[in-house]
């Protein structure tokens, strides 16, 4: 990624707090200003996926393959996945006992007549949604490995060996 | 929510079901207001407008990864995103002259 060195060996908690959070695994070897990129622009795709989409965008249960690629985002996916099924899902009665799944968005279709919380997000708008916060996974994967096999700010040395 | 009744005249023999339905949820849809993050935006005719942002964010996140040094940090990020955005043009004009012209012309 930026410049494989002899000295670049893994390193755990900053491998650790990438994943946590993007970016964050860049601050703790003190190169701050890629940190607030990675976070910036990670951070900035996954919310814009969303804001097109819909947090119907962010869905295991129905869009597994999806997700699979979002969760690369780390907790924030699974926090925003977690959200979607509990405050914007109902619970309805299927062959293997009781599911969550969207609403219909007929209130008369839903058991108790319960209106959706939430719209659903169809043709292209869900898919420039998913898109956004898939991309977003997969280039926070490469920004952790980027943090976990890299050197500390400090002791980084240029091309030509010497101490920066 | 109660189904509304049917304004207009019913069927002989029947009642108009597919009016009720449609009332229905053009009722609901009414109701829901919308609200950021939740609802999607409705942009199904400008959705492709949506590819330029999503060619900046990819362009900045792999920058920050790729660069030594981030001196040259913008100037770099906006190079990638015009570029991916030109591949895309490319791309649609590619498909465009193999799908209008020449699969038409072969067909």
């Amino acid at each position: 990624m930026t410049g494989r060195h002899r000295d670049d060996t893994f390193q755990p908690v900053a491998f650790l707090l990438a994943c946590a959070l993007p970016g964050l695994g860049h601050a703790y070897l003190n190169d701050l200003k890629r940190a607030a990129l990675i976070f910036a622009s990670i951070m900035g795709l996954f919310l814009g996926g969303i804001l097109i989409g819909g947090i119907d965008v962010i869905d295991r249960t129905e869009d597994k393959w999806w997700f699979i690629l979002q969760a690369g985002v780390g907790p924030t996916a699974f926090a925003a996945n977690a959200v979607h099924q509990n405050l914007f899902k109902i619970e309805v009665r299927g062959p293997r006992g009781p599911v969550r799944q969207s609403p219909q968005p007929n209130p008369a279709d839903n058991p108790n007549n319960q209106p959706p919380a939430a719209r659903k997000s169809l043709g292209r708008v869900n898919e420039v949604g998913s898109l956004y916060t898939a991309m977003a996974g997969m280039l926070n994967l490469i920004a952790i490995i980027d943090a976990a096999w890299r050197s500390p700010a400090p002791r980084r040395r240029n091309q030509k060996g010497e101490q920066t | 929510m109660a189904i509304p009744r049917s304004t207009t005249p019913e069927p002989e023999g029947g009642t108009n079901v597919i009016h009720l339905l449609t009332s229905s949820v053009s009722q609901a849809a009414a109701t829901h207001t919308y609200r950021p993050f939740v609802d999607p935006l409705d942009l199904h005719n400008l959705w492709w407008w949506t590819l330029i942002p999503l060619a900046l964010g990819i362009s900045m996140a792999y920058k920050a990864v790729r660069l030594q040094d981030l001196s040259k940090y913008w100037q770099q990020s906006l190079l990638m995103t015009g570029q991916v955005v030109g591949g895309m043009i490319g791309l649609a004009v590619a498909a465009y002259i193999i799908v209008e012209l020449i699969v038409y012309r072969l067909g």
